[in-house]
């Protein structure tokens, strides 16, 4: 068994509603797994189920042991669920010391987590009137205060300002290039794509896709190619075919279902002169609603009145 | 073990919750005893410091139990349970640090209250001018029966907010079981009322003709051994929320 997390049919029922059902992915060590899913699809109860805090079907392996067997599980596992998980008038310090104290750590190491999250200067404040952006930023504190070989990460960019979302992305790419595994869910399709590796997307408490985020990508219908040519009208013709698609572009054709290699290849043998050939990525955001299209539970319908 | 208990011990003495419901608790009882004292009607009986500190345990050990409830509920309150249970190795150490930590918070309160109202009671008869026979006061007998009611008090509500984990609901349980309920019941149950919890404890510090010192110390033993057994059980198999 590799180092890495290995997760085993997860099941979770509230009552008849199926929260989870059947769910089995690995995570890798030095690398970012994402985690994607619509509300409500079962990535909290997901996490909360991997790390046994939820009663439910299915094992979650860390390394091919269950974390209880570890002798100090805050330090193989690094979690923040919820921004605000503290209470409100412990002092910042006071609320990692508690932790600290639970992990069998000193207070040194408090110190050190509160300077790494930037919250050094409030570290003797009460959290409660924190902003949602630093209650992020204490919760990263608690998940890194063991040097965890996992992080486990639930929205940990929500309220974060520009500036600290771009802190965290470097953060979390670098803490998993040290050899470490992050797994972190969230809903800014934007950051994901810049900061994971691989993707894990669920929806309706099942799995959607387990794959890297450039294998999701490339997958995607709205992957396409644009062609320029100054023969059309042939061109057109040629690519009459069941899984190909086009729509005309400004002075070319926007391709779907044949890449670029192929469409060269067919353009070279019908001896149609081909003036560009590029491939246009979907974006993950994209990719990820193609995929989730049916598994959506809560969806706008409105649109505001003018 | 050791992990689990200092990190409650921290949890409960990191809180201001704590010193400002201690200091109100013995405001109020240092106030009630110098009163008492200071119009004191009734005779001078060599029992009025025995009586005086153990009628007192019983009117603040419902205070200081409210940093049992706190202890507990907080927890999933502002859902730090999540961390105590992923940190912890077995959920059992989880009870059993809250246990150890509340007890020592509990026996330093309840100490503290103790010669709180014996110094504000002799003050307040001094400013009276009354002056006091010679004291029965066996003082381990009593100091040991009112740490017992005060602990045992925060240990049986630390067991029903562990059951009912929401914070308003163990307060009013804390207040309603003993106060009301219990009372009540002794209505249906007439003598035999001394047998269920909270009045079984109250006999530990109370002359009762149905249940002796020792057999309410015996009673609550009992029901917190019950109570214990449950509040674990229900903690490895309820969902942390």
């Amino acid at each position: 068994m590799g180092c890495m997390i290995e997760v085993v049919g997860l099941s979770k029922k509230y009552g008849k509603k199926v929260a989870v059902e059947g769910l089995s992915f690995k995570i890798e060590t030095g690398k970012v797994t994402g985690f994607l899913g619509p509300n409500g699809s079962g990535k909290s109860t997901t996490m909360r189920l991997m790390l046994g805090l939820d009663n439910g079907g299915g094992s979650t392996m860390f390394d091919g042991q269950k974390l209880s067997d570890f002798p100090w599980p805050s330090r193989t596992v690094g979690i923040l669920l919820e921004a605000k998980a503290f209470h409100p008038t412990r002092s910042a310090r006071n609320h990692l010391r508690v932790l600290a104290a639970e992990a069998g750590l000193n207070d040194k190491r408090v110190d050190e987590v509160l300077d790494v999250v930037g919250l050094k200067e409030v570290a003797k404040k009460a959290p409660g009137k924190f902003s949602l952006g630093m209650s992020q930023r204490l919760g990263i504190a608690a998940a890194l205060l063991g040097k965890p070989k996992y992080l486990l990460l639930d929205e940990p960019a929500n309220g974060l300002d520009p500036e600290g979302i771009a802190w965290l992305r470097q953060f979390i790419k670098d803490y998993a290039d040290a050899g470490n595994a992050v797994f972190v869910s969230s809903h800014l399709l934007s950051e994901m794509a810049l900061m994971a590796d691989n993707v894990v997307v669920i929806g309706k408490g099942k799995l959607i896709a387990d794959t890297t985020i450039k294998k999701l990508i490339a997958g995607s219908a709205n992957a396409s190619v644009l062609v320029r040519s100054s023969s059309l009208s042939k061109l057109k013709r040629l690519l009459k075919g069941d899984s190909v698609n086009f729509t005309e572009a400004e002075d070319g054709l926007m391709v779907t279902g044949l890449t670029t290699d192929e469409i060269g290849k067919m353009a070279y043998d019908a001896n149609i002169p081909v003036l560009e050939l590029s491939s246009r990525n979907a974006s993950l955001e994209e990719a990820f609603l193609e995929l989730t299209a049916d598994s959506e539970e809560y969806k706008g319908k409105g649109k505001p009145k003018s | 073990m050791k992990p689990a208990f200092s990190a409650e011990l921290r949890k409960i003495f990191t809180l201001r919750s704590t010193y400002v419901i201690s200091a109100f608790a013995f405001a109020l009882l240092s106030l009630v005893s110098f009163l008492q004292g200071l119009h004191w009607t009734g005779p001078t009986t060599n029992k009025i410091l025995s009586d005086t500190v153990t009628g007192g345990i019983t009117g603040v050990a419902g205070i200081g139990a409210i940093v049992a409830v706190l202890l507990v509920t907080h927890e999933y309150r502002y859902n730090t349970i999540a961390y105590t249970l992923t940190a912890a190795k077995s959920r059992r150490n989880i009870l059993i640090g809250k246990i150890l930590s509340d007890t020592i918070y509990v026996l330093i309160f309840s100490f503290i209250a103790c010669v709180a109202s014996l110094v504000f009671i002799r003050l307040g008869l001094s400013a009276h001018h009354v002056s006091l026979p010679v004291q029965n006061f066996p003082v381990v007998n009593i100091f040991g029966r009112c740490l017992f009611t005060g602990w045992g008090f925060s240990m049986l509500i630390l067991v029903i907010a562990s059951l009912i984990r929401n914070q308003v609901a163990s307060i009013v349980a804390l207040f309603l079981i003993p106060g009301t309920v219990e009372p009540l019941l002794g209505l249906l149950l007439k003598k035999n009322v001394a047998y269920l919890p909270f009045s079984a404890l109250n006999s530990v510090v109370i002359n009762n003709e149905t249940v002796s010192h020792v057999s309410g110390m015996v009673i609550t033993l009992f029901y917190l051994a019950i109570g214990w057994i449950v509040a674990w059980v229900l903690l490895n198999r309820r969902d942390a929320n």
